[in-house]
This record gives structure tokens, sequence and C-alpha cells, in this order.
């Protein structure tokens, strides 16, 4: 079957945004404030307007003349803030901002928090704008404000641009906040581009730095003959270089307002009708013509177009539908594996040990399932990983139950792999796997702290359980293990010591386990590596330590244990 | 010249002339909602219904005017599976209604209909709507032995959402409908426009009873603009999606330009004023034409703007010459591999899109539209390479079921215990069609099958067979895992959409109500009764249980009756028949209770 055609909708949808209202509002709205240009380099402001229309917010950043060209001259350097955080999948990575930006949004702070906590309560549209480096604190601010609203909010906020200077790096890049950002570029604008390294200005102090300057969420970028709207950071990157190395050396200032009154009339009026061989390729003869009504010349400035539509074609094959169809062939591999455990627990010796002496064939089959389970579980908490915290925590509460579930089957094999060789020591803290750690504190952070009903309940259904610390088996082995070097005639004082305490240890663990009901009943299987140990460390105790009991020894020698599930 | 209109539409020319030359007539009914002409020679009554330039009637409330169909009038005009109900234009309705109300359109239908005459609606503007719901209106009740009812119209405005066509075409209806419109005639866009005062003024231009009847628009071009930039954003915004655009701020933008929820449906011909038509069915690429063929140039703007209030009353001369040439292009054969630039590909093809003034974008829109919809028939076309497999996993859970009898246990409590090979097999073949199912579904969602899947025989039959089997076994994992206890009842919480979809593809087929063929989830309300205690006197809780209870009693004969429930549920181990046993006297009712005892020992 051959490949379905590809478009691009790039002048659809820039069509769709000039032809709309949306633009023209936030644009009327951004007023120019007079300040002393003696009394402060560069000023901005918020206002605020609550209603204009009905169900309609404007925070308009308005910044003083000024603000296009001092600041910006030197003001390239970008430094790291812990301000925007949040906006980091974590402690380790960090994010680093524009520091003319910066600095105005930090002066503006508390100011800021105030109009936050207002704004998040509201209703209905937020548009957010400014003008140049007003627009950049307009940016910073909607992060800051889309941080703190909840998925359930009303308020749909929208953050518009007009000719602003570049805000950060990589860093404000992998965010699925991308929707709310639309940046107005006009080619005729040096200052979008002023960060860049171009060919015509000589690096200066900060160049290495500037380099790592990282557009997002979509670019409305115009000319007078026409707009395209794209967002893959890499091809923005191209054209403000390519735009910014045209425009003359001289800041001028581009008037947004009457651009886009010219394009809004365009939108509407007949297009021409190209004359002259086409590719027919409809993607590559759109986005030509795209290009060349933005005034990049693909072939002159060197642009790959099968690139992009390799791109694009991949954006388009990740469906809802195909998601749906991995998903189920992930349940069809857990059941596999649930059935493996069924016939494991039938020869009595549980699924763990089961594994752990399994003859050849069957344990290839197993792996390979684990090879499927952990792939799509690896790539499903990279996928979360990359997120900014909060949205990576929506993003995972839908499927951390599954994900607990493969974690507590699929962790005691590969510790069973881990300790079968009889070279394996300390799997939590040399083996275990990344994803497995972070997973299990997923969990932790979610779940609640179970009531006496959990607990009663969980009683009834234990033997459907299974065991909830994915690494009691790596417990377990170690206590095997110390069981050995208590009766090595080898071992020093020191290790025998040792070894008594980790058992001591072990068995209050266990014994909390089983009182939480936290434990599969398939540990107490005769052949199970729990009760190999039980009866090494019983032959232990009765031999070395007669005096010696604890609760799970007494339990133990009970024969509680069989009331167990 | 290939293939005349007539043939193509199977509607003479004569027909259409005349229909034309009625509904321009109907302006003039006197007060009539419609006028019916019997042409001599012609086998067929043409219904023309009258026009009406009272705002009201064209919308009730800004800025769309629109409603939510009525499903006990209209049943089918919504998505089946879906389950969203159609919208259409509020004062259409109401007026449609009113029109019915008045029994002498159904009168004298019923009387042509005994005659075997052909029935043919007809309208011009306003009494396009109209003859639309008519259309529709008798579709719904139609008898199988009569040929359906036709439908002309010309210059109509829109008169439901997408959802409104998506039906017509998913009742294979959609051929039934021929739009004619003029090239730059502003009523078929004008309900892409939010009710303003630019309606107003072009209402009053065509009322004969208004003051500005006839008078130039003042200013000359603002109602124009308004209309085509409205026309402009929806055009563009569907265009957006016909390109596959994974831009994420498309989303976000819903949030703040208003669109107008209507588009077109049925066949579309367009008049280029030269004397060609064009021919498009493709929905979509309807749309665009409405938007690109009546785009403005610099030059000939005034102009244009007079024309779009002139050709909305030319109809039946334009027409009359436009059959007599017979120059036609039919767009929806080479949809997707239309000419880009101006110069190439089949001449009589560019010639059309000249003379339409249809730009490279234009185009490329056009392409796009035709490419999804041959998207969607691939999309079709894989899923029924598939039904082999699913057939063969389903005979597989067949012989599970067979052999479930033999265990004394139905094959319902033998997958609940999952003791045996058997059942760990059955556990992957329900996950390999939940899989293949889910794939359908959710292209269903996201519209990327075509119109009519949901209408085909096999697809229904499929979908049935696949949920009274495999259903049942979902609610035994579903209470096998006890996710009862943490997430909630099958019914309401777990019930998978898969089953959801099929059984309203099943009642929709045969008109029944929804909820009417819930018997796949028969297990699942046994389940839900048994986790009720019993003990409790008299509460008001053991008055549903004791209304449930009964309730289910009769169905269970009936389904078993109707063979759409197995007789496994009466085997004597079953969840069901142990759970019966224990019921208490006042819990039974006869004759089901010693029915249900025979159906046990029988």
């Amino acid at each position: 079957m051959s490949q379905a055609p590809l478009f691009s909708s790039a002048g659809e949808l820039a069509n769709l945004v000039v032809n709309s209202n949306l633009i023209d509002v936030a644009w009327a709205n951004i007023p120019e404030i007079q300040i002393d240009p003696a009394a402060f380099p560069c000023s901005v402001e918020p206002m605020v307007d609550y209603s204009p229309t009905p169900n309609r917010t404007i925070v308009v950043f308005a910044s003083s003349p000024n603000c296009t060209q001092y600041p910006l001259r030197e003001g390239g350097d970008l430094v790291q803030s812990s301000l925007f955080q949040f906006l980091c999948p974590n402690e380790c990575s960090s994010v680093s901002i524009n520091k003319a930006a910066l600095y105005l949004f930090t002066s503006l702070e508390s100011q800021l928090h105030g109009l936050k906590t207002k704004l998040s309560e509201r209703e209905g549209q937020l548009i957010i704008t400014g003008h140049s480096l007003g627009g950049s604190v307009a940016a910073l601010f909607t992060l800051y404000l889309l941080d703190s609203m909840d998925k359930k909010s009303k308020c749909r906020p929208i953050c518009i641009t007009f000719g602003s200077p570049l805000i950060g790096d990589f860093g404000l890049q992998h965010s699925q906040w991308n929707s709310f950002f639309l940046h107005v570029v006009s080619n005729k604008d040096p200052v979008p581009g002023l960060f860049l390294p171009s060919r015509r200005s000589p690096p200066t102090s900060s160049h290495s730095q500037t380099s790592v300057y990282k557009p997002f969420g979509t670019y409305l970028l115009c000319s007078e003959h026409g707009c395209a709207c794209f967002d893959d950071p890499d091809l923005i990157l191209k054209i403000l270089t390519v735009a910014s190395s045209e425009v003359s050396g001289e800041l001028q200032v581009v008037d947004y307002g009457e651009l886009l009154r010219k394009l809004k009339n365009k939108a509407i009026w007949k297009g021409p009708q190209l004359a002259g061989e086409r590719s027919g390729n409809p993607f590559s003869d759109g986005i030509v013509m795209e290009l060349k009504t933005i005034g990049i010349d693909t072939a002159k400035h060197n642009i790959d177009i099968s690139e992009m539509e390799k791109e694009a074609r991949s954006l388009t094959k990740n469906t809802k539908a195909s998601e749906a169809k991995k998903l189920n062939n992930i349940k069809k591999a857990m059941a596999q594996l649930e059935w493996y455990k069924k016939k494991a627990e039938d020869e009595k010796k549980g699924y763990y040990d089961c594994f752990r002496n399994e003859e050849k064939t069957r344990h290839v089959k197993v792996q390979g399932l684990m090879a499927e389970l952990t792939t799509y579980w690896e790539d499903m908490v990279a996928e979360a990983e990359r997120k900014p915290q909060k949205e990576g925590k929506s993003f995972r509460t839908g499927w951390l139950f599954a994900g607990t579930t493969y974690r507590r089957m699929v962790e005691p094999l590969d510790i069973a792999d881990f300790y079968k060789g009889g070279d394996g020591r300390d799997y939590i803290n040399s083996k275990r796997s990344q994803h497995y750690k972070l997973l299990e504190q997923w969990y932790k952070e979610a779940a609640k702290p179970p009531t006496r009903e959990d607990l009663d309940s969980k009683k009834k259904k234990v033997s459907v359980l299974l065991t909830e610390d994915s690494c009691f088996w790596a417990h377990v082995e170690e206590a095997i293990l110390s069981c050995q070097s208590l009766t090595n005639a080898n071992s020093t004082t020191e290790q025998r010591e040792s070894s008594w305490g980790n058992l001591v240890m072990f068995g209050e663990y266990v014994m909390e386990q089983i009182e939480n009901c936290a434990v599969s009943p398939e540990i107490f299987l005769s052949g199970s590596s729990f009760m190999t140990w039980w009866g090494e460390y019983k032959a232990y105790i009765h031999n070395f330590r007669n005096f010696y009991s604890s609760r799970l020894v007494e339990y133990m020698k009970r024969g509680s244990y069989n009331q167990y599930g | 010249m290939g293939e005349t209109v007539g043939n193509r539409i199977s509607l003479s020319e004569e027909m259409i002339n005349r229909a034309a030359s009625q509904a321009m007539r109907a302006h003039n009914s006197g007060g009539r909602p419609f006028i019916l002409d019997k042409p001599r020679g012609l086998s067929v009554a043409i219904f023309a219904f009258a026009g009406s330039w009272l705002p009201d009637d064209w919308f009730t409330h800004p800025p769309f005017g629109e409603t939510k169909m009525d499903t006990s009038t209209f049943p089918s005009l919504r998505s089946v599976g879906n389950d969203e109900v159609a919208v259409v234009n509020a004062s259409f309705l109401r007026r449609f209604k009113a029109i019915l109300d008045q029994l002498s359109l159904e009168k004298e239908v019923r009387k042509v209909v005994a005659d075997h005459k052909q029935v043919l609606f007809t309208g011009h503007s306003w009494g396009a709507a109209m003859a639309i719901l008519a259309t529709l209106y008798f579709l719904e009740k139609g008898g199988t032995n009569q040929n359906p009812p036709r439908c002309i119209t010309f210059g109509s405005p829109l008169v439901g959402d997408w959802i409104f066509g998506h039906a017509v075409r998913r009742e294979k209806w959609s051929d039934l409908f021929i739009h004619f419109v003029m090239r730059f005639d502003i009523i078929p866009r004008i309900m892409l426009c939010p009710a303003s005062i630019e309606h107003q003024q072009i209402l009053n231009y065509f009322n004969p009873r208004s003051e500005f009847h006839g008078k130039p628009i003042d200013p000359h071009l603002a109602f124009y603009l308004k209309v085509m930039r409205s026309a402009a954003s929806v055009a563009t915004h569907d265009a957006c999606n016909l390109m596959g655009c994974t831009n994420p701020l498309l989303e976000n933008l819903r949030n703040f330009v208003d669109l107008s929820p209507y588009r077109p449906f049925g066949t579309f011909i367009f008049c280029t004023g030269n004397g060609k038509l064009v021919v498009v069915k493709n929905p979509d690429a309807a749309l665009q034409m409405l938007f690109y063929t009546a785009q403005l140039s610099q030059e000939e703007a005034a102009e244009i703007a007079q024309r779009s209030l002139y050709e909305h009353l030319v109809y039946d001369n334009e027409l009359q010459e436009c059959l007599g040439m017979q120059n036609v292009v039919y767009l929806d054969d080479s949809l997707e591999e239309l000419p880009l630039s101006s110069d190439s590909g089949p001449a009589i093809v560019n010639t059309t899109l000249n003379d339409l003034g249809l730009s490279t974008e234009a185009r490329l829109c056009l392409r796009a539209a035709g490419g999804l919809e041959n998207r969607r028939l691939r999309n079709q076309a894989k899923i029924d390479d598939n039904k082999q497999k699913i057939k063969e996993e389903l005979s597989k859970l067949s012989g599970y079921q067979e052999k479930g009898e033999t265990r004394e246990l139905g094959y319902y409590d033998a997958f609940k215990s999952q003791e045996e090979k058997d059942d760990f097999d059955a556990n992957v073949s329900r996950l390999v069609l939940a899989g293949m199912w889910d794939e359908i579904i959710e292209m269903l969602r996201r519209s990327e099958l075509p119109d009519e899947f949901e209408n085909r025989e096999e697809l229904i039959e499929l979908g049935t067979l696949y949920r009274r089997l495999v259903e049942p076994l979902d609610i035994a994992n579903y209470y096998r895992n006890l996710k009862n206890e943490d997430t909630g009842t099958y019914m309401t919480r777990g019930r998978p959409k898969r089953y959801r979809y099929a059984q309203r593809w099943l009642e929709h087929a045969e008109k029944k109500p929804s909820g009417w063929r819930s018997e796949s989830c028969f297990w699942a309300e046994v389940e839900e009764l048994c986790s009720i205690k019993t003990g409790c006197n008299n509460g008001p809780l053991q008055d549903t249980k004791k209304q449930k209870i009964q309730q289910l009693q009769k169905r269970l004969i009936e389904w078993i009756h109707d063979g759409c429930l197995g007789k496994d549920v009466v085997l004597e181990g079953s969840t069901f028949v142990k759970w019966w046993k224990t019921l208490p006297s006042e819990y039974r009712s006869e004759p089901e209770s010693s029915m249900i005892a025979n159906l046990i020992h029988g």
C-alpha cells in the first residue's frame, strides 16, 4: 500500500489565526507607556482589563519604547532560574532564561504573584500579550500561571507575543503547554532573531551561550505577502536566522497593526493561481509556497523539505488507534505471565522460584514477555519523565495502577535472574533499574494511607493479590546469603555480626508485610526460596541461638502461615 | 463530454428545470406553505416550498441559532456509536414542524405515493431548507416498497452540522439530495456567519415587503466581506483538519474563535456563471468550494458583492442554459489528483477550475478533502482484512463456550475460575479481539472511517456476535479481579466502549430504543444483584432489588427464547443458578419462576 499523501497546513492555520479577531484584540490592547527614559533603561508593566467583553480577560505587559533597544544589545545572556524550576521534569535538569526578560519578571514578582492568584480563579478566555520584551515577560508570566492552574480550571489562556526576542533554552521546549503560545513575528523585525548567532554580527562575549536559544510554541511568521504557522523549533530557528540576516542593520520598529490588517485582508481575497510545473507532491508544493510567502526561498536558503516531510509523517503516524493496540498487546503479555504464575503455584514452588530454576525453553519464552513489557514501560516512564513536574504527574496517574501491577509482576523475575548464577549481591543498590524505582516512588506519592476497612477487604482477597513490595525476593535472597555467611567457617566475627543484624531486620520486615497482608501466600509454598531460607534459619537458631525468638520465628514455628490468605 | 448530469444524478433535465421554475413560483404561493405540481407526461409530483425573508425564520438566537435535532421525529439524525445528536437550525426545524402540524403535507404525499408517482421536494432559498427537512421526514418514515423521495434545492442555506450530514450519508440518503449553487450566491454561505446586522440587510434586500427591497446595500462591500470572513474561518479550520494538522495551537484556538456549526451535505452542483456545471459530493470539498469559489479579487470586488445578491434569483434561467450545454465536470472522480497549477492536468478540468477562480491554495484544500476520504476507505479496507482474524478468534471462543457446558458450570464461571489451560487461551483470545475492536472504535471516534461504516450489515452482525460471546468474559474478568470494589459497578465504570458501540449499532439497525439489547450484560446484573445483601428488611433498597430481580427473570426468559443468550447460564453450577436457588420466594414471580426452573432442569 502506498503512503497516504501528506499536506502542510502551515498556511491554513495562519489564515485561521489572522482571520479571527484574536490577534487584533491582543494588538489593539498594547499601548506604549511613556516612562522617563533616564529613570530606568527599560520597564514593563502589567495592565489588566477584566471584562472588555463578557467572558474575556486581557492582560497586557506594556513596555516602554526603549525596551526594544537598550537591554537587548547586551541582554542576550542566558541565566539559570530557580523560579522556573517547575518546568523541569526533575531536580537534575535546569532551565535557562534570557537575562533581560528574567530580570524584568523578577522585579515584578510580588505583583505578579497576586495577579496569578486572581487570574487562576477566573473563567473564560484569558489573553496574555505584550510587544517585544513585554511579550517575553508575558510568556514567562503565562508559564508561571499555567503551573498553578489545574486541568479542571475553566480559564482558557492564550499568550500572544509580538516581535519578542527568544526567551530561553531547551528547558522551555519539552512542554505540552506549547498550545498556549503564539508568537507573531514579521520578517522585517530584527528583534526576534537578535540573540541568534548570525553571519554578520561579530560574536559577542556571550556568543557560546546565546547559541542554545530554542523557540517554543507556535510562530506566526509574516511578511507583506502572507503568513504561515510553524511549531518545529529547528525550522523556526532557521527562518529567524535567515530573516535576521536579511533585515537592515538598523533597529526599525515594525508596525504589527498595519501588517495584520493587510494579512487579514489577504486571507479572504483570491490567492494566486500559480502556473508552471509542480512536483505533484502536495506536501512539498504546499510548503514551498508557504515559505515563499514569508520570504524564504527553500533552494537558496538550503532548507531540506524531504526531512520536514519525514518528520511530519512520523508525527501523523502515532495515532490514538495505534496506541490502543499497543496497550492491548501489553495486556496480552501480562495475561500470559499471569498464566505462567498460576502454573507455577500448581507446582508448589511459586512464581519466583519456578522462574529461578526454570528449564531453558520455557525460560526463554518468559524472558521474551518480560522484554516486551519492560520496553513498553521504560518508554512510558521516560515519556512521563520528559514532562514538566505537574503535567507528568497527571499523565502517569492514568496508568500508574497498570504500571504497579507490572512492577510487582516482572521485577521479581529480574531479581531471580540476578541471583540465579550465585554471584549476585545487593540487587537493590547495584542492579535495580531506574524505571522500577520511579514507578515505586510515584506509586508511593499517589497512594493514600490504608484505613482499617482497606485492611479487612485486603484480608479477604489476599490470595489474588501480588506481593506489594516488588523487591521482596531481593530481601529474601539477601537473607539467605546472610544465613550462609553465619554458618560459613571462613566468615569473620564482624561479618557474622552484620549478617545477624540483617537477619533480625529481615524478620521484622517480613512480619510487618504479613500483618499488612502485603505478601502473596505463595511465599509459603513448600518449594519457595522463602521457605528454604526459613529452613536454614530455623536450623541455625536451633543449633546456635536456641534462646532467640522473634515474632516471625513464633509465627513460623506455630505454623500460623497455614491460615494466611 | 461524457455522462449527462441527469444520468449521473438519476433525474431528467426536464424534471430539474421544472423543479427550478416551481421553486421560484412557490414564492408567490399566496400564503400556502407549498405548492403541488403534477406535470403531465412526467411520473412525478413536485412539492415546492414557499420562501420567507423574516429574520426570525432564519435565526432564533445569536450567534448561530442552532439546536439539537428532534430525535423523536428524526431518529436517524445522530451518530450511532459516538451517540451524538445532530445539530440543526432551530428556526428551520420549528417552522417545518408547524407545516407538518397542518397535516396537508402528509395527506398529499400519501395520495401521490398511492398513485405510484415519484415524490420530489424542492425549494428555493428558505424554501429549500423546508424541502430538505420534508425529504428527511419522509425518508425516516419511509416504507421499503416505494421509491425514496428526492430533493432538489436552489440556493439553499446550510441546514445542519457535520453529524447531520454524517447521518444522512450513513443512511445512504446523500445521493437523494441535489443542491444547485450559483458561484457567488450569498445565501448558501450565509449560515457560516453569525447573526448580525448584515444578515438583516441581506434579507431585507430580498424581501419584497421591505422598504429596502432591491436597493443597494450600504456600504456596498461590508456585508459580503462579513460573510466571507466567517466562511474563511470555517473553511481554513476544516482545511487544517483535512490536512492532518498536528500543531496543538489548533485545538486551543477553538476556545477563542466562534465557528459556525453548519456544514454542507448531499450533492452540490456549482454553476460557474458561464454555462458550466461542477458536481461535488465530498462534503469537505463542497465546503471549501463554497468559500474559495466566491473569493474576491481586488478589481471586481464591488461587482462581485452585487452579483452575490443578484445570482440568488436567477436559478431557473441559468439552469436552463447550463443543462442545455451539458458542460459538466465531476470533481469527485479526480479530487486527489486535481492539478495544482493553472496550466497542467486535463484541459477541461483545469479550464473549469480557472473559471471558478480556484487558487493553488484552494486546489490543495480540495486535494486534501479527497485525500482524507481515500484514507478513510483504506482504513475500512484494512479492517475488512482483519475480519477473517476476528472470525477465527470468535470461533475459538465459541468452541470454548461449548466445552464449558460439558464442565457443568458454563463458560462464564469456567472463565472466572481460570483453572485450566482453555481458560487462559480464552483470555488471550479475549485480549486479541479487544485490541482489534478498540482500534476500530478509536477510528470511529476520530472519524477516520467512511460515514457508511456503521451501517454495514456485516459489521453489525459481527459486532453482535462478538458482544454476546465475549462481553461475558470481560464481565467475568472484572468481577474476578474484584474491580467492582475499588472502581465501581461494571455497567457504570467498567463497560468498554467496544460493547457500548456494538450494542448501539444493533439497536439502531433494529430501530429499538437505547438499552433494548443489553443481553450481553446479563452477568453484570447478576453479579451486582448477588452483591446486595438480602438480609435487611423491606428497606427501599430491597424494593428496588425485588423489582430488578423480577425484571431480570422476565428478560432472561425472553433472551433465551430469542436465542441471544446461551443456555449455559442455566447450567447447574453457574453463578446465576446458585444465586437464583437461594432467592427467597417473595423475589420470584410466576410464571417466570417455574419457567426458569424448567430451563434449569430441562
